[in-house]
């Protein structure tokens, strides 16, 4: 276990599906990311979690995750929506976003990348894959990976 | 073209023929003159002969000719030579007078007829021979031209002309057309030979001009012209000659005329003289004084009686009237001389009245006497002597010749005796007549002529207005025959103009009859209007499809064709396409619509062209009923979107297979390994292998999902071309594959710089479906071995990939390619069964085929081609 290093290093994880939100916070922890990880489950609560809730001032925006964990096939609002509206928004706009989805379709992989993804990752079947996938990503992006300046964000 | 038809069958024959004629002529004259036969030299005695040369110039000529016929050039001009030579020598001969040895080289002259040059041909002979020799030369030798045979044609014209201008003197004995000169004549023969060789010459002229240049030879009225020259000239001749013999006689009858009268003078002074004698012998003793009255009387009736002597019975002259001047004849002997004495005996004994010649008499100059003896009682008793002179008894006779126009001498033995005029003109000379006068004793002649004044007033202007009005008309014939080439020229040109016009009109009734058959034979309605949108011209399909018959359309505005909604913006339009008429659709992308009489209406498409006629600019509009196209349109539309829906729920389908159905396996299999790690103490074995299977086959599961989502992707996606490297590609795979099982050993061949080209990712999948197999099947064999190669097809790139694998049995060899089949068990060879399945997939779509040998145990080779 790794203590956290700051507590605004969070990881936003927007996964629709429990089971895949169990294995990936198990992964993620099973592999040392000890960051502070928070679940969206639907696009909309990503959304509301990044910009705050239309109509519900009390609820401000939270302070930006240091990575985002995106999945492409969300109820109410998809993915890639998420996604362009993360890079539409000034604020957001240099967010680290790592689609992590079970497609492997190429035009998910065009349009993911076109919107500004800066990766994506294939949830493998197999689970000592998808373990590992996991541990690189956490690994990559919370420690070898430098994120942007605070100011940019 | 029968004239032309028959002038060239009449030349065809003439030329030979004639020529033959001449040859066979020529021929029988030689024969006589060696035979020496009067008879074939000279036809008759009292013409002239044919020269041997002149047979010789004749015998060239038509052999020159004969020999020209038969294409023998060479040998037939120097047979024309012949007569250009003999001729020209002869009138060197005769103009020169000199004697070139030609006359009689070949034979000496035997006939009778008296020549000034024996053997020596005539004048006009030698100028035609060399004008035969001309001709001749020219039509065999000179080039073939229009000049040539023109100079040929006026040659052989006048030497034709000149032949039977002397063949006409013979007939009309007229010596000037044959006899240049008196003694020299063309003979009768010659002439004839004259005339054949220029017939022939003319007529081959005529037929080569024919043959050479395709119409009858520009100088038709040449002969023409010839032809009534010669009527002409034979006429003029004919009133010449009649003209000739009129004079003859006139001055016959004039020298007969004068004849009498000069008898008629001698014969009343002999009359007077025998009256004065026979009145002495009434009264024998007349008185001087009574004679000399009676004498006085006698002188008083004939006073131009030079002297009257009274000569007594001894010779004396005892008395003379008129005395003053005569009075020295007094008792003088009569006979002065022996004239005068022989002529004095002759009465004296004969008792007849004799009439002296010419003598000199006393009075001055020469004129006669006229003794009449008398007698008494039957005895001589002496002679009454007139003495005349020429002039004064003549004087009569003289002033009557006069009047009439005539001169004439008196001739006793040569000798002018008396003579009205001096020398007699050379003009009038030849047309002169002698008379006999008939006179005792005397042998006197009266040479009569006519005065120049004359003989000018004798001839009569008919021969020659004869001619030249003959000539007039031939001229004016020629100039007939050359027009009526022309006509005929200008009709021919006429006919051959009409021919091609007739032509003309039936090609363009049989274009116009084809532009109608492909009107009516194209499946479209057809409708050519004006620029005013008025219709000119339907076809039976626009009849058929419309419902009008054609005589409502013609002439009616095209926009009844229309809907009514349209009619006013087609006339727009219609403006518009006038403006820039090309070929091009009408209303491109509209839904266009035509109007039947009925009213009813039907989609069409038409097609506009612009028809630049005479008439001007006209459209032409091509219609076609696309009422079952549309149809199939709308079909095909629907059917379209129908499949685009299905291609649609088809892909959502995948999509769904790729995320959906993937997303619990994961689940399956990752909780699955949560339960191993997590509480694997409270499973036993066998509950821990049960969790492995399960594992296991969630694994496999997405394995055959990944892969039958590449092969329905294959399907979709689409290929871009570009060349690949595929020798690279297996490099490359080869070592991914090594890496994988880096403890396997493998031997690759792989040949070097093949390259294809094709889709780069897809032809990656097929490489790696290949080799992976191969890798895959080659796993339990010793010697591993994969060979990758091009092998050559009919000129295509094929490939392989061998290994000595697990092999296959052929006998499942169709079952290789299809999803989902496996000849392996999995535990055997693990894989999903859709590797090949998308390999054939991904050859086919490059338009190649894949196909499979394999031995179970000795390993597989795959073939592909990538581009039929």
């Amino acid at each position: 276990m790794v203590s956290t290093i700051d507590g605004t290093k969070t990881i936003l994880v927007v996964e629709d599906n429990p089971d895949d939100e169990a294995l990936t916070l198990r992964a993620l922890k099973a592999n040392g990311v000890s960051n502070d990880v928070v679940v969206a489950r639907d696009g909309a609560e990503a959304l509301d979690y990044l910009f705050g809730r239309d109509g519900e001032p009390s609820r401000g925006p939270s302070p930006l995750p240091q990575l985002v964990l995106l999945d492409l096939r969300l109820p109410k609002v998809d993915g890639l929506q998420v996604l362009r509206r993360i890079r539409e928004e000034a604020r957001t706009h240099c967010l680290p976003v790592v689609i992590l989805t079970s497609s492997d379709e190429e035009r998910d992989i065009i349009e993911s990348y076109a919107l500004g993804a800066n990766s994506y990752v294939r949830k493998p079947v197999e689970f000592n894959e998808f373990m590992d996938g996991v541990r690189q990503l956490g690994l990559y992006w919370m420690i070898i990976n430098r994120p942007p300046p605070a100011q940019v964000q | 073209m029968s004239i032309r038809r028959w002038s060239h069958w009449i030349a065809y024959v003439l030329a030979p023929l004639c020529a033959s004629l001449t040859l066979a002529l020529a021929l029988v004259v030689l024969g006589g003159w060696f035979l020496h036969s009067p008879r074939l030299v000279q036809v008759h005695p009292s013409l002239v002969p044919m020269q041997f040369n002149t047979a010789l110039g004749l015998l060239g000529s038509a052999a020159a000719l004969l020999l020209h016929l038969l294409g023998r050039r060479r040998s037939a001009l120097v047979a024309a030579a012949v007569p250009l030579a003999l001729g020209a020598s002869a009138l060197i001969e005769t103009y020169g007078h000199v004697s070139l040895g030609i006359d009689q080289l070949f034979v000496q002259p035997f006939t009778t007829v008296h020549t000034e040059f024996p053997g020596r041909m005539s004048v006009n002979s030698a100028v035609a021979f060399c004008g035969a020799g001309a001709t001749l030369l020219l039509l065999i030798g000179a080039p073939r031209r229009q000049a040539t045979y023109l100079a040929v044609a006026l040659l052989s014209g006048a030497l034709t002309a000149l032949g039977l201008n002397a063949l006409f003197g013979y007939a009309a004995q007229l010596q000037i057309t044959y006899a240049w000169t008196t003694h020299s004549q063309m003979a009768v023969h010659t002439a004839t030979g004259f005339t054949l060789v220029g017939v022939a010459a003319f007529a081959r002229a005529w037929l080569e001009s024919l043959d050479e240049f395709g119409d009858s030879p520009a100088w038709i009225g040449i002969p023409v012209l010839v032809g009534a020259s010669m009527v002409s000239i034979a006429a003029w001749q004919t009133l010449l000659g009649l003209d000739h013999a009129q004079i003859r006689r006139v001055v016959q009858t004039e020298a007969v005329a004068i004849g009498h009268s000069v008898t008629d003078e001698v014969h009343n002074r002999l009359t007077g003289l025998r009256r004065v004698a026979r009145r002495w012998e009434l009264n024998p003793g007349m008185s001087r004084r009574e004679w000399e009255r009676d004498a006085g009387n006698y002188l008083a009736f004939q006073p131009d009686v030079t002297a009257l002597e009274f000569i007594d019975r001894d010779g004396d002259v005892r008395w003379v009237a008129p005395i003053a001047g005569n009075e020295a004849l007094i008792n003088r002997t009569a006979a002065h001389d022996a004239t005068r004495a022989a002529f004095m005996n002759l009465a004296r004994q004969t008792h007849v009245p004799t009439i002296t010649p010419g003598v000199p008499i006393e009075q001055g100059g020469r004129g006669f006497l006229i003794y009449v003896p008398r007698q008494v009682k039957g005895r001589y008793a002496g002679l009454i002597a007139g003495i005349f002179r020429y002039p004064a008894i003549l004087a009569n006779v003289t002033a009557e010749a006069y009047s009439q126009g005539f001169d004439f001498a008196v001739i006793e033995e040569g000798v002018d005796l008396f003579r009205t005029s001096g020398d007699v003109p050379t003009a009038t000379r030849s047309w002169g007549q002698e008379v006999r006068v008939d006179l005792p004793m005397r042998d006197w002649y009266v040479h009569v002529w006519p005065t120049p004044q004359e003989l000018t007033s004798l001839h009569s202007n008919a021969p020659i207005t004869a001619l030249l009005l003959g000539l007039l008309i031939s001229l004016l014939l020629a100039g007939m025959a050359q027009s009526g080439r022309m006509v005929r020229i200008q009709g021919r040109s006429v006919r051959e103009a009409n021919i091609r016009l007739a032509s003309q009109v039936r090609e363009r009734e049989a274009a116009e009859e084809r532009f109608r058959s492909a009107l009516e034979a194209v499946p479209n309605a057809i409708v050519i209007a004006d620029t005013r949108g008025r219709i000119s011209l339907v076809n039976s399909q626009t009849l058929h499809w419309l419902g009008y018959r054609r005589e409502d359309l013609i002439g009616a505005p095209i926009e009844v064709l229309l809907p009514e909604r349209h009619r006013f913006l087609h006339q727009a339009h219609r403006d518009t396409y006038v403006q820039q008429p090309v070929t091009r659709p009408m209303g491109e992308g509209l839904s266009l619509v035509a109007r039947r009489k009925d009213g009813s209406e039907f989609p069409v498409d038409i097609s506009l062209g612009p028809l630049h006629t005479r008439d001007g600019l006209e459209v032409i509009a091509a219609i076609t009923d696309v009422t079952l196209h549309r149809q199939a349109q709308a079909e095909l539309k629907q059917s379209n979107s129908a499949l685009n829906a299905v291609n649609q729920e088809l892909e959502s389908f995948s999509y769904a297979v790729s995320h959906d159905l993937r997303q619990p396996l994961r689940a399956m299999v990752g909780f699955g390994q949560i339960l191993i790690e997590d509480y694997r103490d409270r499973l036993d074995t066998q509950g821990q292998d049960y969790l492995q299977r399960i594992q296991f086959a969630a694994n496999r599961m997405g394995n055959l999902i990944d892969a039958l989502l590449r092969l329905s992707r294959i399907t979709r996606s689409q290929i871009a071309h570009a060349p690949v490297n595929l020798s690279q590609l297996t490099y490359e795979i080869a070592a991914q594959l090594a890496s994988g099982e880096p403890e396997r050993q493998v031997e690759w061949h792989v040949e070097d710089a093949m390259s294809v080209k094709a889709d780069d990712g897809m032809l990656r999948a097929l490489l790696e479906n290949l080799l992976g197999n191969a890798w895959k099947f080659t796993a339990g064999t010793p010697h591993a071995r994969i060979d990758v190669g091009q092998e050559r097809n009919n000129g295509h790139a094929q490939f392989y990939v061998r290994d000595n694998g697990a092999g296959f049995d052929m006998a499942y060899a169709d079952k290789l390619f299809g999803a989902f089949q496996r000849l392996h068990r999995t535990d055997e060879f693990p894989g999903t069964g859709i590797g090949l399945a998308t390999s054939q997939r991904i050859v086919h779509r490059h338009g190649g085929r894949i196909w499979a040998e394999g031995q179970v145990g000795a390993g597989a080779t795959f073939h592909f081609t990538l581009q039929a």
